[in-house]
């Protein structure tokens, strides 16, 4: 029996302008085809849809990406972008110490988004193919994200790099809740009459 | 003699699914028109989410009681007509978390309502997945009041 199971979760993709999200979106959601070389400054937000299988079952996340602009001047709008969220991916950019340190306060606004609470977030380092120009450490970034307990990658989308790890990651976690909340129901349910 | 009244949201009494936005193989949204509160539709991710229940003809709405988990909002609407569309209005409601124990929503429109279908959306969650058990809709098949107006051009 094939009976397909579509999960849907919506992933919001966070961190200042310019640290690559939406090159790492795109390189993901193109399978590496598309690397958008020059910077197209993504105003308010964009989404694309992709679906994930989840390896040796019949269930397929669909991933719908919001890739949030990182400008300062969009920062109020957000918030509508955010709601119903199920997952978030925090970017920020080796070559850019100002992107790692800014990464609190993208932490702090993630924290009034109540949908949010309770999943593990994700953080990605990015444009690792610039090793010459780096400014943060894989050190660095570790240990960032096991303070805030978050899972943490490191990518590059202009070599198409790891960029899907952390996708994954978020598709495998959103089935994992789901089977946990169908657990939860399906028990209080028994016990009904 | 007081008659019970009837269960219209019955699949055995000809109500059924028109539409709905998540489909699970073992929790469908069938399931809520079974009468049984053991079995459920599981939403399966994103807000907001809606099932529709369509009648076998229009029935006068005087009751609903839907058993749910985790939802935060509902929105009830009714359609007239033959096709689900021009849904208006009949109720809404903000639910309590009521954590992993059955949630009633109870709507009682003031004036009956005619309805065709019925629209029931889930604004938002508790979670990122809600359950609904079970939809109990009280009403007499027909419109009741059609006596009282002239006939209705209605197709
Ligand atoms: N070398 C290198 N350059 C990258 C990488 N990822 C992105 N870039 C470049 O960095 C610039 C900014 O990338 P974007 O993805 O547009 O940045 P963004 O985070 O979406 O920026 P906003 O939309 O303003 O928030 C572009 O010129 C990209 O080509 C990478 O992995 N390596
Ligand atoms: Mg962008």
């Amino acid at each position: 029996m094939s009976t397909k199971l579509i999960l849907r979760n919506k992933c919001l993709i966070l961190g200042n302008a310019t640290v690559g999200k939406t090159a790492l979106v795109q390189t993901f959601h193109s399978d590496g085809a598309q690397f958008p070389k020059t910077y197209g400054m993504t105003i308010h937000a964009d989404v694309c849809v992709k679906p994930i299988n989840i390896p040796d079952t019949n269930v397929t996340v669909e991933m719908f990406i919001f890739d949030l602009a990182g400008h300062d001047v969009f920062q109020e709008y957000l918030p509508k972008y955010c709601r119903s969220a199920s997952s978030y991916i925090l970017v920020f950019d080796v070559t850019n110490a100002d992107s790692f340190k800014a990464l609190p306060k993208w932490l702090q606004f993630v924290k009034q988004i109540k949908d949010l609470r309770g999943g593990r977030g994700v953080l990605v380092a990015t444009k690792i193919d610039q090793a010459f120009r780096r400014s943060v450490t894989t050190q660095q970034g570790e240990e960032f994200a096991k303070q805030h307990n978050l899972m943490y990658f490191e990518c590059s989308s202009a070599t198409n790099s790891d960029v899907e790890a952390p996708f994954y990651f978020v598709a495998n976690a959103s089935h994992e809740l789901f089977e946990e909340h169908l657990r939860i129901i399906s028990k209080a349910a028994a016990e009904m009459h | 003699m007081v008659v019970p009244p009837d269960n219209m949201a019955l699949a055995s009494s000809g109500a059924r699914i028109a539409m709905a936005t998540s489909e699970h193989p073992k929790h469908p949204p069938e399931l809520v028109l079974d009468g049984n509160l053991k079995t459920f539709w599981m939403s399966t991710g994103l807000f907001p989410q809606e099932f529709v229940v369509t009648f076998p003809t229009q029935i006068t709405v005087s009751k609903i009681i839907v058993s749910s988990m985790k939802v935060a909002q509902w929105n009830v609407e009714a359609s007239k007509t033959d096709k689900p569309s021009s849904f208006e209005p009949l109720g809404d409601q903000a639910m309590e978390d009521t954590d992993n124990v059955i949630q009633t929503l109870s709507l009682a429109p003031k004036e009956p309502v005619v309805a065709r279908h019925l629209r029931f959306e889930i604004a938002r969650g508790f979670g990122p997945f809600v359950s609904v058990h079970r939809v109990v809709v009280y009403g007499e098949r027909g419109v009741a009041e059609a006596k009282n107006v002239p006939q209705a051009a209605e197709s």
